[in-house]
């Protein structure tokens, strides 16, 4: 597997132009280093907890916990009827305390607070740390927090800045391209609010998902330590295995796609239940209505048209996004 | 150009299990020469316009006239704010009379009665002129018209057209040929779906250069009364009638589940959504939609056991309701983000 380029004193511009301009990934090392709670956590994982812990509150979040039997592998169980973990509720310092006392265990559970948004949960935290310039304002600051995990292969809809404060990370990744060889699983019920990936990376199972040695093919991966960060672009795949009792990461997504007009997942669901069931030859039809309208495949649809006959779908203007919402609702009602 | 291809005494079955699964056009040529509306046709055009009258409504039908000078090309107005035609009303019978009026103009106007539904407004028609073919749920339409040109479009049917009375022309283009075709708006339309801006015959290619490429994969035919074309679902076809009576009438079906509602919502909503986003993150939904809309790689959920699958992937009648609520409401909900 090859590693994830790594780039030494990149720029701003250079980041802008040759990294998420060219949409790939790449490793920063030691970008966030000189982070207070980088360096509490190079003085040991207590030392880190404390840090956090100044600045959380009472709230309780939710935590995954799985058994020691799982592995640290946080998926659905054999049947795929359910979860293989559980979750439960602790606030982040108490959380804290649980992960460092689980690592005086022979056979530690798997536990994870995942996403817990910096912003609200810990007041201040972001002033102490900031956020590396590659991060534009408008992205949001996650943390997550847990022993040794293993992340099935995903995808989020935003580009991410990835930056370990505490343990070890392997990031293995792949392209948006490589999706039908992740065999994806359901979209209605998922481990953690998206699709994951059926397959296990780290015992992939190549009699039941052949194709997915070809997704291996296309992989990159990185380890990452505390400092580091990786910036992954829009929507590729990530498997992350956190290795060490006490793993902390901080990421920022965020995307670049105007507000209002809908979740692409939404609009999605809407074309899988109408035209995913249609007849094939139908189906087929349709991708070169979407390609030509929705992918612009075919460039502008619309270039032809003057302005105003485009329609209000051509180029939607904010104050129009309500009228257009409820008028495909009264479309969709009247079947 | 290249002409659609022919076959004669097709069976019935050969058109179902060897046509149809090709999704390829194919003229049949005297399919329907049997029917009595095409042996009255052949008289001419007066016998044939009675013996269809016989079988029509009193009730006023929606007809479209355009002047002269349009040279029956119903299209939209040379700056797009309206159509280059306009609406009326009459009777069947008294449509008739109207289009006979028109014969002996040097310049007559260009009139049409479009998809007029058998069923509804011909009582009694189809028992005598009964349907080639075309599965029993297809529902027949009849195109009344004298010289006219209807511009490109595709419709979300197959389609058996049979010629009555005149002569036809059809132009047709495979659906892939949509980029090259320079198709005008969505929301308002002169016959209730997207038109190609072209016109086919007579097409400024310095305005739409890509137009050249689509004439390249474009068939044509030229259909007499009692002949019939098979145009699979959403081929782009342009319609010329040529003489001074020309009724043709076609069946349109779709094998599509009728609870899965119109796939125009589930387009509109991603021309909302998808078209406005960056065009990197347009490049990425592509690869999701082929993968688990347009099944592009196969079934994208074999390797899922079915109780698992989700309610999108199969969708159950019991559960359409149940989706058609959620997609509701997440249009309902605020915008945010």
């Amino acid at each position: 597997m090859k590693p994830i380029e790594e780039r030494e004193n990149l720029s701003e511009e250079q980041f802008l132009n040759e990294i998420r301009g060219q949409v790939k990934p790449v490793v920063i090392r030691g970008l966030v280093k000189d982070w207070p709670v980088v360096k509490a956590a190079q003085v040991s994982d207590a030392e880190c907890a404390a840090y956090i812990s100044r600045f959380a509150g009472p709230e309780q979040y939710k935590i995954g916990v799985a058994p020691f039997e799982a592995k640290g592998l946080l998926h659905y169980n054999k049947e795929l009827k359910g979860l293989n973990f559980e979750w439960e509720h602790a606030d982040v310092g108490n959380f804290l305390q649980i992960l460092l006392d689980e690592g005086d265990f022979d056979n530690p559970r798997g536990l994870a607070l995942q996403a817990l948004r910096v912003a609200n949960s810990l007041l201040g935290f972001e002033n102490a740390n900031p956020r590396p310039s590659f991060a534009p304002a408008h992205a949001n600051p996650h943390m997550w927090i847990g022993n040794a995990l293993k992340i099935a292969t995903h995808s989020d809809t935003a580009e991410n800045l990835a930056c370990v404060v505490a343990g070890e990370r392997r990031f293995t990744i792949f392209p948006p391209d490589q999706i039908s060889n992740l065999y994806i699983g359901p979209l209605h019920f998922t481990p953690a609010g998206t699709p994951v990936s059926m397959v296990h990376l780290t015992e992939p199972d190549f009699e039941k998902y052949p194709k997915f040695a070809q997704a291996l093919e296309h992989a990159q991966y990185v380890d990452l330590f505390p400092g580091d960060a990786l910036y992954l672009p829009f929507r590729w795949y990530h498997h992350v295995e956190a290795s060490k009792k006490f793993n902390i990461l901080l990421n920022y997504w965020w995307t670049d796609a105007r507000p209002g007009i809908g979740s692409a997942f939404t609009a999605l669901n809407h074309a899988l239940y109408s035209i995913g069931n249609m007849p094939p030859e139908q189906r087929d039809a349709w991708r070169e209505v979407f390609d030509h309208f929705v992918f612009h495949k075919h460039g502008d649809p619309w270039a032809h048209i003057p302005d105003h006959a485009r329609g209000p779908l051509a180029n939607v203007k904010d104050e129009d996004i309500a009228a257009i919402r409820e008028n495909l609702i009264e479309q969709i009602r009247n079947g | 150009m290249k002409a659609i291809e022919e076959r004669s005494g097709v069976t019935s079955e050969q058109f179902h299990n060897e046509i149809r699964p090709r999704a390829l056009p194919i003229v049949l040529r005297g399919l329907v020469k049997d029917w009595p509306a095409v042996k009255a046709a052949l008289q001419g055009p007066h016998e044939c316009a009675d013996y269809i009258a016989d079988f029509a409504t009193d009730k006023p039908q929606k007809i479209g006239v355009g002047a002269p000078e349009i040279n029956g090309l119903f299209h939209y107005d040379d700056e797009l704010r309206g159509l280059n035609f306009g609406w009326g009303a009459e009777s069947v019978t008294n449509y008739f009379d109207r289009l006979i009026d028109e014969f002996d103009k040097v310049a007559p106007s260009s009139m049409a009665m479009q998809a007029l539904p058998v069923h509804e407004e011909l009582i009694g028609f189809e028992e005598q002129n009964p349907r080639p073919f075309a599965p029993s749920y297809a529902t027949p339409y009849m195109w009344i018209g004298n010289a006219l040109k209807v511009a490109t479009h595709s419709d979300a049917y197959e389609n058996i057209a049979c010629v009555i009375s005149g002569c036809r022309q059809f132009t047709i283009f495979p659906p892939e040929q949509i980029g090259n075709l320079y198709m005008g708006p969505l929301h308002f339309t002169p016959a209730g779906t997207p038109i190609s801006m072209v016109h086919l015959t007579n097409p400024d290619y310095e305005k739409f250069p890509k137009f050249a490429a689509a004439m390249e994969s474009a068939q044509f035919v030229d259909l007499l009364p009692g002949d019939a074309l098979y145009l699979p679902y959403q081929w782009y076809h342009h319609v010329e009638s040529k003489t001074k009576f020309n009724i043709l009438l076609n069946y349109w079906w779709s094998d599509a589940r009728k609870d899965i509602g119109s796939p125009w919502n589930a387009l509109m909503q991603n021309m909302l959504s998808i078209s406005h986003m960056p065009p990197e993150q347009r490049i990425i939904w592509r690869t999701i939609f082929d993968h688990f809309v347009f099944h592009l790689n196969g079934d994208p959920w074999a390797h899922i056991p079915p109780h698992a699958r989700g309610p999108l992937a199969h969708v159950s009648p019991d559960d359409v309701a149940k989706v058609q609520q959620y997609i509701i409401s997440q249009l309902q909900n605020r915008p945010n983000k």
